[in-house]
């Protein structure tokens, strides 16, 4: 047996929570009975991973419903049976095209595997009505949903084919769902014209169990001689597993009236006392602080919260009790780390005005004006003074490889990190790893040293050095940033990187350009290089679209293969935190079809009430080819910076009274 | 023998990556049992003393009581403050904003002739009131939640408020939000005056009903 030479690589970082069970063939990631599919059932922002599991077939699925009518799903396939095993990547698209009435039945399409020409391709149309707790569906498929094995379906030597699209053979397939609402068991039954080893046509049965909130297990049989397991994470990053805002409360807002100008004035160390004693209690650092004019400035952080809106007005609420009533603005600059990124400036009549309203998050979001922070600043109360430090752990993390195995395999990495930060700009970092559960064989270096297929040419059964290197930020103008970096960034390659990234803290978008030259790491030992080297230069347009959190991010440039490509990701940033995201890269030298990659982000904050800024991220698919490949290590600046978007605070705006 | 291509750069940033991954789990396997709701003693005496208009109010939801104190008024909404900075908005007897006690209420706006609002009799009160619920949501924009109440007058008793023993008439609303959800607000009113004793109000979907108990009137002549 044999993979197709393009499988994809394929990881997760697996949490506990979704390391047993395995399942029954998914279809991308969309709505499905067992094996057909089935119109949208969810509700706008529906997330769901799904493993599937069988003899001959095992899959990993993400599946976002943007909106109540579309659903979007991408998944990572592995066959296996006479011919061989092969991996597919698959993106699909469910749309329904009318909802249904009291008398008429809903209509939805669907597109599995667009742009693949993988075996798992496939075309829908399909009617749907609910009857209280059961729902059926009726409709006719193409592709998977027609044969066994469907063929030269979607690619032409990397150009993407749409002809194929609900045309060739087709066949019938039906489906119920019915909610027994005994114990979270769902039963399902279905049809399809589909012949099989053992029948001319296909039958399948399903039980699924609600094991907890979000967690399902279903099993399936059909008459083909096929039994399956799925495993199903199912959320809504829009709703909260932990209710909000159950700790303490904001401190109250006091109007500044006129009655307050005729009382006797605090001075800027007596405010300064006051605001730093109130916004302790709130886990909220003052790191600077100016008190002129008719303005407060000040440098805010919180360690608890994500949402940077809600510690704004947090400090404008402590602001409105303890400043003097001749301040009219307050300024609040949001630090990442190495940059003054944003300065919010709050006009503190609008938010007297703002305050107890209906639309009081409105009128406050009036009332605020984004600045990019001047290089320098007059001389604080107080200013941060850094010392530097070291910081160190070890970490864990477990992931399903469905490439390195015929079987979904879990393997274990335990990875040491340290890092010694000479400044808030500036830091030297290194990681050592080793994989303790389930190594790959190694195999014969290529004759020439690729970006990313001789992976396995690297030793593995030794702890080997990840990383080492030492990155500096800093600004070359308010709106200018920029990076520097020397060292092993990855371990695959070693070199120096620069970076320049413009952005108005106005504006929706940014814009980035990365030069890196890099030399091919050794395939043994810590330190060595390998006789190869590469540069890229990439330039990167960043943009917040829309008021729903969505982005794009689209890169393009000369990769490591010395190849022109396009990357381009699109996704969702939630106000609470969560960040869902899909990317793809075009490369003028590849000839296979697009590939897919998957980013998902869960903040600590959705499930617990303790909340934190910490969170769980999952990467699937990803760069795993030799074509349209960059370094990673660097450290992009975008990175650090996104959470300093307008719109992203925009977005978590309605928590400013909060 | 390994196939095909190991992945490469597929790594979660796994600083504290663990740790999160324990509480999301046990987040999801250990949910929130149902909470008791602890209460707070209520020291009537250092309150009438103080000559303070004082409420307490517990959360079911997250099993919390706290006495709040009246600290401001605006709009002719009484804001008072509790430990923690929890706190809550009444206008009248109506339970205006929330903070602290779980998703916050925002505002609710209603009808001119609300008997929440201006002191009504029991038997007086309108048929029908519709109020609109404010929540924060993504973005600058606050969900809007309407509901329709209707209500019903229940018995005469004598209730106890905070070792106060008051004389009250029970009316139940049984409202309808525009989704269709139903929910069940509960007052009870002054014999006498109507004005609010005790109320259990509906405060969101999430928070749901949360009780106030009027230890001391607010009295603007005070």
């Amino acid at each position: 047996m044999s993979h197709k030479p393009h499988g994809i690589a394929l990881s997760l970082v697996l949490s506990s929570l979704l390391a047993a069970g395995a399942a029954a063939e998914g279809i991308g990631g969309l709505s499905q009975a067992i094996d057909t599919p089935r119109a949208p059932s969810g509700v706008a922002d529906d997330f769901v991973i799904l493993f599937d599991f069988r003899e001959d077939y095992r899959a990993l699925s993400l599946g976002l419903q943007p909106s109540d009518w579309l659903e979007i799903g991408i998944s990572f396939p592995t066959y296996d049976d006479d011919a061989g095993s092969s991996s597919g990547n698959e993106l699909s698209f469910g749309v329904r095209l009318l909802e249904e009435g009291t008398y008429t039945p809903g209509l939805t399409v669907g597109i599995v595997g667009f742009g693949s020409d993988d075996r798992g391709s496939g075309e829908y149309v399909l009617a749907s009505k609910t009857f209280g707790t059961l729902s059926a569906s009726v409709g006719m498929g193409w592709g998977r949903y027609a044969l066994a094995v469907p063929e030269d379906r979607g690619t032409d030597d990397g150009v993407i084919r749409t002809d194929h699209l609900f045309e060739g053979d087709a066949a019938p397939f039906a489906n119920i769902v019915w909610d027994t609402g005994v114990a979270g068991l769902v039963a399902a039954a279905e049809y399809s014209g589909i012949e099989g080893a053992e029948a001319d046509e296909t039958f399948a049965a399903s039980l699924s169990y609600e094991v907890l909130d979000g967690l399902t297990v279903t099993g399936l049989v059909n008459n083909q001689g096929n039994a399956g397991l799925r495993l199903q994470f199912a959320a809504n990053p829009a709703q909260s597993l932990a209710q909000e805002n159950m700790g303490r409360g904001p401190h109250p807002y006091v109007p500044n009236t006129p009655a307050r100008a005729s009382q006797p004035q605090p001075t800027a160390a007596q405010v300064l006392a006051l605001l730093n004693e109130r916004a302790e209690k709130e886990d909220i650092r003052i790191s600077r602080f100016v008190m002129e004019g008719d303005t407060i400035d000040v440098t805010a952080s919180s360690d608890k919260d994500v949402v940077f809106a809600r510690t704004v007005g947090r400090v404008a609420r402590i602001l409105s009790a303890v400043a003097p009533a001749n301040i009219t603005t307050f300024r609040v600059t949001q630090n990442t780390g190495a940059f003054d990124s944003n300065v919010v400036v709050l006009d503190r009549a609008g938010l007297d005005r703002a305050v107890g309203a209906p639309n009081a998050a409105e009128l406050a979001w009036d009332a605020t004006s984004f600045e990019a922070s001047p290089r320098n600043r007059p001389e604080g109360l107080i200013a941060d003074r850094f010392e530097p430090r070291l910081t160190y752990g070890i970490a864990p993390s477990f992931r399903a490889d469905f490439i390195t195995s015929d079987t979904l395999e879990l393997t274990g990495t335990l990875n040491a990190n340290a890092r010694y930060t000479f400044s808030p700009q500036t830091f030297a970092a290194a990681s050592v790893g080793y994989r303790f559960l389930n190594q790959w064989t190694q195999e014969d270096p290529p004759a020439e040293p690729q970006p990313r297929s001789d992976f396995t040419s690297y030793a593995p059964d030794i702890v080997y050095l990840q990383s080492l290197s030492v990155r500096h930020r800093f600004r070359i103008a308010p709106e200018l940033y920029s990076r520097v970096s020397a060292g092993l960034f990855e371990r695959a390659y070693g070199g120096v990187s620069g970076e320049v990234l413009w952005r108005d803290p106005e504006q929706n978008f940014a814009l980035g350009l990365e030069a890196t030259y890099v030399q091919k790491r050794a395939y043994e030992g810590w330190f060595g290089f390998e006789d190869a080297d590469a540069s890229t230069l990439i330039g990167s347009i960043y943009a917040n679209v829309g008021t729903n959190g969505n982005f794009v991010i689209l890169d393009a440039g000369q990769h490591l293969a010395d190849d022109f490509a396009v990357g381009l990701t699109i996704g969702r940033n939630y106000r609470n935190g969560w960040r869902i995201a899909a990317s793809t890269t075009w490369s003028e030298e590849e000839t296979a079809p697009l590939k897919f990659g998957a980013e998902v982000s869960i903040p600590l904050s959705w499930t617990s009430v303790e909340g934190g800024v910490g969170a769980t991220n999952l990467f699937v698919g990803g760069q795993s080819g030799d074509f349209g490949s960059r370094v990673s290590g660097t450290g992009l600046l975008y990175d650090e910076l996104r959470a300093s978007d307008k719109r992203r605070i925009e977005d978590g705006f309605g928590e400013f009274w909060n | 023998m390994i196939k095909g291509v190991v992945c490469a750069g597929l790594i979660a940033s796994l600083s504290g990556c663990i740790g999160t991954l324990g509480q999301m789990r046990d987040a999801i396997l250990n949910p929130n049992p149902e909470v008791e709701v602890r209460v707070p003693g209520v020291n009537r005496a250092a309150i009438e003393e103080a000559d303070l208009a004082a409420v307490l109010v517990l959360s079911p939801t997250i099993g919390l009581g706290s006495v709040g104190v009246a600290i401001q008024m605006r709009d002719g909404r009484i804001i008072y403050n509790a430990n923690d900075n929890r706190g809550i908005t009444l206008e009248g007897g109506l339970v205006y904003a929330t903070l602290g006690l779980g998703t916050n209420l925002q505002a609710v706006t209603t009808q001119s002739d609300d008997p929440l609002v201006r002191e009504t009799r029991a038997g007086a009160w309108p048929a029908e009131v519709t109020r609109t619920y404010y929540i924060a949501q993504r973005g600058t924009e606050f969900a809007q939640i309407t509901a329709t109440c209707r209500n019903q007058v229940g018995r005469s008793l004598a209730i106890e408020v905070a070792e106060a023993t008051r004389q009250v008439v029970e009316v139940v609303e049984i409202c309808t939000t525009q989704a269709g959800e139903n929910f069940n607000n509960v007052h009870y009113l002054d014999a006498g005056t109507g004005r609010i004793w005790r109320t259990s109000q509906w405060t969101g979907p999430v928070q749901t009903n949360i009780q106030v108990d009027v230890i001391e009137q607010f009295d603007p002549d005070a």
